[in-house]
């Protein structure tokens, strides 16, 4: 029977019915998403959700670990939405890559590696998947220093696929941000992590519960919803989570103390920046921004909407997108005001303090950055070295306090990148194992070299404290003999180190060359930020002009594990600055002090001559006018 | 803007003094010269010549410095440009005051020639070179002129101004500057010229 006209047309407005209904409940915001604009902290008491959107009770047999993603996106907050944020986004295709910062810095000091890695396409960095990086080896080794969420990728191995089902994939942490609480462990947060209890990793920070056992001892056939399918011998490892049931309310919702503005403290925990002798013993000598100091906190300038498109407050920064508000949250956007150069209130109405910059030449203000002369440590003639808590895990269990434990942070380097101004950055001198062709050097993996050099007992024992094994050039040209045995096609083994890459020439000797690729990476120093009396300048001119002057002459140290003392030019960074030229100023400005004499000597001198011709013309002609009247008399 | 009026200014002081050479060269005949009333030299020959010579020297030397960015259309003067211009200008600042002090002794306005720049006659019996009268009113310019440029430059190489007031402070410079320039050259022609009228005489 043919169904009748009628008949069609109401499947026809149902179906159009649904799929608007379907369009409006997609495009209906959810409860989190439109704040009222109360700036009271929103209370947050929300029942926990497991991976599958299962409400938990914490009396529950084997209960399961709260997904971060499910119980804070039911129906509160667009998760899909906050993963393109800058914290969450770098893997996502189509990215912009912004200006340089902080890579992941892979070391392996046994093979003499360190390497920066980054999902975003910053030069000089290497994208982990392109050197064969799994996704699985890269959350292991830095997922416990980001919120970001990860999940198996092409370059993970078959074994790596099958693990990731065992520890499940890596969700957004949102807490790593938003939870005030004191009792979140974000160092529990990176245990967790090295013991692959992805799926719990934030469960066991929250301090909702404990969480036993380990994921890495689980064989691949684990199946967390079926934990006592292993052998008897591995019961006791199964990951398991022990809710605290004094953390819940009634109706078995738990209560988060959850900011809308991260707290700076949590910002800390992955930005924290430290002079290598400071950590320790000598932590209480560590200065602060003088921002912080002064009651800010990070998410004043470092703010977002929504999206979480963090901005990083450069002039240009792509996250700003073109909204004037996200813009205005610079340097100067905040203290030189508008761009007519009259003072403004700043983005956020806090009247930062507009810079007097006296006796300063207002070419300065278009050749250097703010931060050149008011942000990091203060140069010295060499280069120090510094910590971060991304690179050496700062505040983690079992970090290396060593001043030199790897990896190798360097700085300030004073360098001209993309904008052309000079400003102070971190850098990190590359040193990996990699096949060039055409002149281009593909590293090569470093596990996969590790393997290598352990079986043919090439590897070197790491220190005890972390810094770079003992090795020399005979060494090196072992390894690169053994890499270039079996080398694919027309490629060859080269070892890239402390600014120079190493290679065998056609007898077999090692030779050392320049190469761009050895060349450190480098990422802007934006703080701690110095105030005026403690700026490059305060102390007069000679801070920058004169023969000592660590911004143009000072020396870069050279880290490899090759060579540990050589340094390079300061001037190697400044492209366009006339290394001569800056040092015939900076022996001028010596006799500055004479110039300054000599015309103003001149200068009253010659006003008093000046004034002597006045004073007569106004007597000749005071008696010019006295005669002419005595001649009308 | 500046620039423009740079080049007007120069392009007119040459063609002055081209204009100012042929009158005298065609009308040297029926020209008549005057004696320089008042002429005091407080210092001997030597002394004149080579503090003449060191300010003309210097005044070329800060001149060609400072004015060749604006010549050259360059956004602004700096690199070794500037530091000779620095450099020049310590010299031009100590040349500019000798040469002054050698010159106000001659260059006192005398009674004669405030009649002959307030008067439209000449009623007074001393009659007046009108070259020496110019060498006097571009020396008394020179010389206010000289100030500014001076205290300008000296005021940025303190820690007073904000960069919006060392703009401020270098278009004065730039402004007192080219005055002075015009000035000393139109002194130094008119010194000769008028050296010339005496020796005529």
């Amino acid at each position: 029977m043919r169904p009748s006209i009628p008949i069609l047309s109401m499947l026809a407005l149902t179906g159009i019915l649904w799929f608007s209904g379907s369009q409006a409940e997609a495009q209906k915001p959810l409860l989190g998403d439109v704040p009222s604009g109360s700036r009271s902290r929103p209370v947050h008491v929300i029942a926990l959700r497991d991976e599958n959107g299962d409400t938990i009770q914490p009396n529950d047999h084997q209960p399961l670990p709260f997904s971060t993603e499910q119980t804070c996106g039911n129906n509160c907050h667009d998760v899909q939405a906050i993963r393109r944020g800058w914290h969450f986004n770098a893997a996502l295709p189509g990215t912009p890559a912004g200006r340089n910062g902080e890579p992941w810095l892979w070391i392996d000091s046994a093979t003499a590696t360190q390497i920066p890695l980054s999902y975003r396409a910053w030069p000089g960095t290497y994208r982990p998947e392109d050197i064969g990086i799994g996704a699985r080896a890269f959350a292991l080794r830095f997922g416990g220093r980001t919120p970001a969420p990860m999940e198996s990728d092409a370059a993970d191995s078959a074994q790596d696929r099958a693990r990731w089902s065992v520890s499940g994939k890596l969700e957004a942490n949102c807490l790593a941000c938003h939870d005030r609480s004191p009792i979140y462990d974000r160092a529990e947060y990176a245990r967790q992590l090295g013991l692959e209890n992805f799926r719990y990793a934030a469960t066991a920070a929250s301090g909702m519960a404990i969480v036993t056992g380990s994921s890495s001892k689980m064989p691949n056939i684990f199946d967390y919803l079926l934990p006592g399918s292993v052998e008897d011998s591995l019961q006791p490892s199964i990951p398991q989570v022990h809710y605290a049931e004094e953390r819940f309310l009634a109706g078995q919702k738990a209560p988060f103390d959850i900011a809308r503005q991260a707290d700076s403290n949590r910002c800390y925990s992955c930005h924290t920046e430290v002079d290598v002798a400071l950590p320790g013993k000598e932590s209480w000598k560590a200065g602060e921004d003088v921002h912080m100091a002064r009651g800010m906190a990070c998410v004043q300038c470092h703010s977002n909407g929504l999206d979480h498109a963090i901005t990083r407050n450069y002039e240009g920064d792509p996250a700003a997108g073109g909204n004037a508000f996200a813009e205005s949250l610079s340097c100067r956007g905040c203290h030189m005001g508008s761009a007519n150069g009259q003072q403004s209130a700043g983005p956020h109405g806090l009247n930062a303090p507009y810079p007097k910059h006296k006796g300063l030449p207002a070419i300065h203000l278009e050749k250097l950055s703010c931060t050149f002369c008011h942000a990091g440590p203060m140069p010295s003639s060499k280069t120090g070295r510094m910590k971060t808590a991304r690179a050496h895990g700062l505040g983690e269990h079992n970090a290396n306090l060593d001043a030199d434990a790897l990896p190798h942070i360097i700085g300030p380097v004073y360098a001209q990148l993309s904008d052309g101004k000079l400003a102070p950055y971190r850098a990190v001198w590359p040193a990996f194992w990699g096949r060039m062709s055409a002149g281009r050097v593909t590293p090569l993996n470093p596990e996969a070299v590790r393997r290598l050099l352990d079986s043919r007992k090439l590897s070197r024992p790491a220190p005890t404290n972390g810094n770079w094994p003992s090795v020399d050039t005979a060494w090196v040209k072992q390894v690169l003999q053994v890499l270039n045995q079996g080398a694919p096609g027309p490629t060859e083994a080269v070892y890239i180190a402390g600014g120079k890459l190493y290679r065998l020439d056609s007898s077999g000797n090692i030779k050392a060359e320049e190469s761009a690729q050895a060349e450190p990476y480098l990422w802007s120093i934006g703080h701690d930020v110095r105030p005026a009396s403690q700026a490059l300048g305060a102390n007069g001119c000679e801070d920058c002009h004169s023969t000592k002057s660590p911004v143009f002459f000072g020396e870069v140290q050279v880290d490899s594990p090759l060579e540990q003392f050589g340094t390079w030019k300061m001037n190697h960074f400044q492209p366009t600055v006339d290394a001569a030229y800056q040092l015939n100023l900076a022996n001028s400005w010596k006799f500055r002090p004479w110039l300054k004499a000599t015309a103003s000597g001149a200068a009253l001198l010659l006003l008093l001559l000046f004034l002597g011709g006045a004073y007569q013309a106004l007597v000749g002609l005071s008696s010019r006018i006295s005669g002419r009247r005595r001649d009308h008399v | 803007m500046y620039r423009a009026v740079v080049i007007g200014v120069f392009v007119a002081v040459v063609i002055l003094i081209a204009a100012d050479l042929a009158r005298r060269v065609l009308l040297r005949r029926a020209w008549r010269p005057i004696r320089e009333a008042d002429r005091t030299d407080w210092f001997p020959g030597l002394v004149r010549l080579c503090v003449n010579l060191a300010g003309a020297v210097c005044l070329v030397a800060v001149t060609v410095t400072g004015f060749t960015a604006v010549l050259a259309n360059t956004p602004t003067l700096g690199g070794y440009l500037l530091m000779a211009h620095v450099t020049t200008a310590g010299g031009f600042a100590g040349a500019a005051l000798a040469v002054a002090v050698l010159w106000v002794s001659r260059n006192w306005i005398v009674k004669a020639e405030w009649e002959r720049v307030t008067e439209r006659s000449t009623p007074s019996a001393t009659p007046v070179s009108l070259t020496v009268l110019m060498r006097k009113i571009f020396f008394w310019v020179a010389l206010a002129s000289a100030v500014p440029t001076l205290a300008t430059a000296l005021l940025a190489m303190f820690p007073l101004a904000s960069p919006a007031q060392q703009q401020v402070l270098l278009e004065v410079h730039k402004i007192s500057a080219l005055l002075l320039v015009v000035c000393s050259v139109l002194f130094a022609y008119c010194a000769l010229a008028a050296e010339w009228e005496q020796r005529r005489n």
